[in-house]
């Protein structure tokens, strides 16, 4: 199956249909699993009885949307921050609505790479070196860290789509492939939702990317507006596979009689909707970043990066945030009461204490000093203007140079959840006007 | 009411800086420039007379930028300093990170600022291409945009920009300018839906104002050297100015906490916690975690594991906020620099109600003397600090 | 399930100490499973993950030679949290141990030339395993000249004592050895080890230099050799960064775009040059 059209109301239904095979993850600000303000697993509901609309059917007036928006923030009397809380219970039938919002706070990369995750568990005898014949320490996989159940993600934006193509490059290289992630991956179907409008702080074209780009997804989802006289209130998603993956989800969903092939004048639609887009898009692009990296090569040693880092306060919201930012740290995590630092290895005596625990991979940022500490107190990156030059140099010199692509998909998270505002917009705008002012090639002599 | 506008407070803290760089009297000023967004502002470190003209003060100035002074290597700094971010100043001083004589407090008088996270709440699906401050006065009168200015950045290539949403309005409103002592202030935002409609609308000041600022006890400076008001007018400070809070702090928000059951604070506490990601944002963004290595970054011994395991996050932040117990003056910076919505202000403002209630001390005031974790009286009636 | 970050379990058959003060020991490991034992192969410059359980990990250099079959050996300066539970460690103990990691010395070009080690103190660690690697009787035969400078801040400080007799002892080896500062005991060399190789002054003929030690020794082995004729090429070292997947993916060891635990840790100079001066 090539493509299928439902209406938005039967989002809940087609949802609950995938949860019977997959695993169904949902954009969600819900503190639920994949964690808040990320992705969560979908939790089908009784459908609501024939005949009764849905709570998100109610109003179909025309400006639904803005309405829908302005009820769930004052609806609670109490401004904002009440409004936060109050979205944390969403319920599922107001997802076509929520899908609306451009971004998730965290990226999907969680869903393979997740912030925290168990690498490996250990049982040690007696307290540390074993029993001291060659037994008593083994090492295993942790139980439950690999999903069982094949997932299904609905509602990613292409961008964060595409950060997976990057990933891939990291974790699923050749010399030493990394199951944790590759399993994910290859048991997950990701249906992406095309960006109608792109938020203020989107930036995908100038990494390669469009506000329809299908890169990384199995799916593609139109949201077609609510058309008179289409028998809808709130409108269509229109699905187009990308992959064989993608049309053996959407052939599924067609057996079960949950949509309609797309008309001719849906695809028209499609087409105004990209068209849009990338014209809004079009309008606030920094420069093209693919041949940021021939600037970027010649100024390691200038003294712009002296007064962009100034402003840093060497936080890791852009890195956490950032759907291609890979950088992990290994932890020891033993088990409460079991550790055990320093100290002789205890010797016979008649009880012999058993150490277990897990070895944790989490996610790390290149923006915190003590990621380079050596043990002797050198630091290779000793000041905030290393630091946020390796950022940046990672993302549009190194990568490129080592993978082919740079390691930005222009989602625009950093731009927005910055503390002090530092722009990556601005810095691959300087970056290329350094370029063309001809500083890369003197410097680089 | 006078036709002055936080425009003439921009205005009269530009020339201000320009003179100061000028004559040679400080060697750089920290303050605030236009962001590249809506309703953002940035942090700027003006070092000659012509970097002064990024400098604004507005509403949107929401960090505090005393963060900054431990880390520059500048000989004399110049702040432009809210109340809060004065006293971290003063704070700075009583701890000893700093020489007063190191500083320069430019004060500026502040209605508050923004909670950008409130403004997303807003938001939900809603595009915002700009946002402005206004005073509704009467019939349809407007003030000047904030986003007036043009585009803001941090300068040093021309022709660089081409950033959306850094555009703004160009060129002045119409009307008097937005004066905060009197009349009624708004939030004018306008963008596009998820459909690409335009929309407009106008929201009470009150509703994108960060939770510190509506309990703030001190909107000016606290020992700044000079102060520039909200109508432009400069007051030599001479070092001393309006000291002491400006009101009783209250801690109704403490109290309503204080009164839920231990099983409601904890899961309230839990579920606060679970939205955090560790980025240490927050950490980062506060004045007073200038420690050279945080507890939580020891590996010998090691405090906390790594992971984002619940116990440790809570860890983290009852530490951080023991560690800020009568040094945290609820700037709020924190909060606002969260990117996942944590609300620590709580545990730091029940912190400060206890050093209020308990020893009538509030945070910032007192350049001299000790920190209120280091002042012991002999007559203490408890016996566990001996 | 490929997990490229679980270890293999290897037992410490054999505990040094190295060091006078202490601080750096010596240990010989086989691994538990035979399989393992025969399937770990490496090469001279290759470093691995070595695991305390319940402490961490570490990249440590593998000192022994391929040509030494059926255990590897470490040397382990204490330094911080996974090295001082190691050296608390004892013979019997079990530890943890994945690799071989990084690229390793380029020994094929090597064949035919002489080659000229420059050691300091506990950086003679991964220069040995080469150097035993070259001495054994099977390759002996393939490169011409050695030459070993080795020095250290003093006499205690000196680590492989029990095997610097050997080579001392070996006529096919050019050996100086030398101490910062002597003390009563010794009776010695005396003098910088950048001082030494002047004294020494090999000849950039036909040679290749393979030097490791403190940063600050090297820096000016590297300033002596250019004098003495050698080309960037010419001289190959080992770095260090910080570490923690060994594998190029958790991001923290690179120097521009090399990452040293997957491109490194062995560099000529030459490439040096090329890279950004961050580590
Ligand atoms: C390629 C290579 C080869 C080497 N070969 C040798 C050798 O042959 N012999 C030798 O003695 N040394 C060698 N070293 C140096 C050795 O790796 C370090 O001395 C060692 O890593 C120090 O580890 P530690 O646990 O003792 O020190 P620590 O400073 O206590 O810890 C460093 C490690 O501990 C953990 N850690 C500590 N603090 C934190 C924190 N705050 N957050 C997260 N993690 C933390 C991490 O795992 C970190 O990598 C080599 C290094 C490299 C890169
Ligand atoms: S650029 Fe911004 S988000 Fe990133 S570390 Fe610096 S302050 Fe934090
Ligand atoms: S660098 Fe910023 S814009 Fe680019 S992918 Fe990362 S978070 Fe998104
Ligand atoms: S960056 Fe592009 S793909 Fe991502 S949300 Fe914005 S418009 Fe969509
Ligand atoms: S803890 Fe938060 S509110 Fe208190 S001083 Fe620090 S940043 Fe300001
Ligand atoms: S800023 Fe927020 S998410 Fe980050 S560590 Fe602090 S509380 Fe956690
Ligand atoms: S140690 Fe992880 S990338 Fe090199």
């Amino acid at each position: 199956m090539a493509a299928l059209k439902i209406t938005k109301m039967a989002l809940n239904s087609v949802l609950a249909l995938m949860s019977e095979r997959w695993d169904v993850f949902v954009p969600s600000p819900s503190p639920a699993p994949g964690g808040p303000s990320g992705f969560r697993l979908f939790e089908p509901r009784p459908m609501p009885a024939p005949g009764k609309p849905g709570p998100s059917e109610r109003d179909s007036s025309v400006n639904r949307q803005t309405c829908d928006e302005d009820t769930l923030w004052n609806g609670t009397g109490q401004g904002g921050q009440k409004g936060r809380d109050r979205e944390n219970h969403l319920p599922e039938e107001r997802l076509p609505q929520f899908l609306r919002r451009v971004l998730t706070v965290k990226p999907l990369k969680e869903l393979f790479f997740p912030r925290s995750e168990p690498i490996l568990g250990y049982c040690v005898d007696g307290a540390f070196g074993g029993n001291g014949d060659g037994t008593g320490v083994s090492v295993f996989m942790p139980e439950g860290v690999l999903p069982g159940k094949p997932r299904v993600v609905f509602g990613a934006r292409p961008c964060d789509a595409a950060s997976l193509t990057v990933l891939d490059r990291v974790f699923a290289d050749e010399a030493y492939p990394d199951d944790f992630y590759i399993s994910r991956r290859k048991n997950t179907i990701i249906v992406g939702l095309g960006c109608n409008v792109p938020a203020p702080t989107c930036f995908c074209p100038a990494t390669g990317g469009d506000p329809f780009g299908t890169a990384g997804l199995d799916v593609l989802a139109y949201d077609l507006p609510a058309l008179d006289g289409d028998g809808s209130s709130q409108g269509h998603y229109l699905m187009k596979a990308v992959t064989r993956e993608g049309e053996a989800l959407l052939g599924f969903l067609s057996e079960a009689h949950l949509g309609e092939g797309p008309s001719e004048s849906d695809e028209r639609a499609c087409m105004a909707l990209e068209e849009r887009a990338r014209k809004a898009i079009a309008a606030g692009l920094p420069a093209d970043t693919q041949s940021l990296g021939r600037v970027l090569g010649g100024i390691f040693n200038h003294p712009y990066w002296a007064t962009l880092h100034e402003k840093c306060l060497g936080c890791a919201a852009c890195t956490y945030l950032c759907p291609t930012c890979h950088c992990f740290d290994i932890s020891e995590e033993p088990d409460p009461g079991a550790s055990r630092s320093g100290g002789e290895s205890p010797k016979g005596g008649p009880e012999r204490p058993r150490l277990t625990g897990v070895r944790v991979r989490n996610w790390d940022s290149c923006m915190f000093p003590i990621f380079t500490l050596h043990t002797s107190g050198h630091n290779p990156r000793p000041t905030g203007l290393e630091r946020v030059r390796q950022r940046v140099m990672h993302k549009f010199y190194y990568f490129p140079e080592n993978f082919g692509a740079v390691a930005c998909v222009g989602c625009g998270r950093c731009v927005k959840y910055c503390p002090v505002n530092l722009d990556i917009r601005e810095v691959i705008s300087h970056i290329a006007a350094l370029g063309g002012t001809g500083v890369a090639e003197s410097i680089s002599a | 009411m006078s036709a002055q506008s936080p425009s003439a407070l921009t205005k009269t803290l530009r020339e201000f800086c320009a003179g100061l760089l000028d004559e040679g009297r400080v060697d750089v000023v920290v303050g605030f420039g236009r962001g590249t967004l809506p309703l953002r502002s940035t942090p700027v470190f003006a070092r000659n007379p012509d970097d002064a003209s990024r400098l604004i003060f507005d509403a949107t100035c929401e960090n505090n930028l005393s963060v900054f002074v431990p880390k520059l290597k500048d000989k004399r700094i110049a702040v432009v300093a809210k109340g809060c971010d004065s006293r971290w100043l003063n704070q700075y001083i009583l701890e000893r990170q700093t020489e007063g004589e190191r500083l320069y407090v430019i004060g500026v008088r502040c209605q508050g600022v923004i909670d950008r996270k409130k403004l997303d709440a807003y938001l939900g699906s809603r595009r915002l291409l700009e946002g402005r401050l206004e005073e509704i006065r009467g019939q349809g009168e407007c003030g000047e945009g904030l986003e007036g200015e043009g585009a803001g950045g941090t300068g040093g290539v021309e022709g660089a920009g081409g950033v959306k949403g850094a555009e703004g309005v160009e060129g002045a409103r119409p009307g008097p300018g937005v004066s905060v002592s009197d009349g009624h202030i708004k939030w004018h935002l306008e963008g596009n839906d998820a459909e690409g409609r335009p929309w407009a609308a106008s929201l009470d000041f009150e509703d994108l104002l960060s939770d510190s600022c509506k309990v703030c006890v001190k909107k000016g400076p606290v020992y700044a050297d000079v102060v520039i008001g909200e109508n432009g007018e400069t007051v030599k400070g001479n070092g001393e100015t309006a000291k002491g809070p400006e009101r009783e702090p209250s801690f109704d928000d403490v109290k309503e906490v204080e009164g839920a059951s231990i099983e409601e604070r904890w899961k309230a506490f839990r579920s606060e916690v679970s939205k955090c990601i560790r980025c240490y944002a927050c950490r980062q963004a506060c004045p007073g975690c200038y420690c050279k290595e945080c507890f939580v970054d020891r590996s010998a011994p090691r405090w906390i594991g790594g992971s984002d395991d619940e116990t440790d996050t809570m860890v983290f932040h009852l530490m951080r906020a023991m560690h800020l117990a009568g040094r945290c003056v609820d700037c709020g910076a924190c909060v606002r620099a969260c990117p996942m919505g944590v609300d620590l202000g709580l545990l730091n403002r029940k912190l400060q109600k206890d050093g209020w209630v308990l020893f009538h001390h509030i945070a910032g005031f007192e350049r001299e003397g000790k920190p209120l974790f280091g002042t012991f009286l002999p007559d203490d009636p408890n016996d566990f600090i001996l | 399930m490929r997990n490229p970050y679980l270890p293999d379990i290897a037992r410490i058959e054999k505990i040094i100490q190295e060091t006078a003060a202490n601080d750096v020991k010596t240990f010989r490991v086989t691994f538990v499973d035979d399989e393992v034992r025969e399937r770990f192969s490496y090469r001279p410059g290759q470093f691995s993950e070595i695991s305390v359980f319940g402490v961490g990990e570490a990249p440590i250099s593998i000192t022994s030679s391929p040509t030494q079959k059926g255990y590897l050996e470490f040397s382990v300066k204490k330094m911080g949290v996974l090295t001082t539970a190691l050296h608390h460690s004892a013979e019997g103990d079990l530890i943890g141990i994945r690799g071989p990691y990084g690229n390793w010395f380029p020994v094929e070009s090597m064949e035919g030339k002489n080659l000229v080690f420059i050691g300091g103190g506990i950086g003679l660690a991964p220069l040995r395993s080469l150097i035993n690697y070259v001495l054994d009787d099977e390759n002996r035969g393939r490169f011409n000249d050695v030459t070993i400078i080795y020095g250290a801040r003093s006499p205690g400080d000196l680590v492989f004592k029990w095997e610097l007799e050997k080579w001392e002892k070996r006529r096919d080896i050019d050996f100086y050895l030398t101490v910062d500062k002597g003390d009563a005991g010794w009776s010695g060399r005396e003098g910088f080890v950048p001082t030494v190789l002047m004294e020494v002054s090999p000849s950039p003929e036909n040679a290749v230099t393979i030097t490791c030690g403190p940063p600050i020794m090297i820096k000016f082995v590297i300033q002596n050799l250019l004098k003495l004729g050698f080309t960037p090429a010419q001289i190959v070292t080992t770095l260090e960064m910080r570490m923690k997947c060994g594998v190029g993916k958790c991001g923290r060891c690179n120097i521009g775009s090399k990452y040293v635990c997957k491109d490194g840790p062995v560099f000529t100079y030459e490439e040096l040059q090329r890279m950004p001066q961050e580590y």
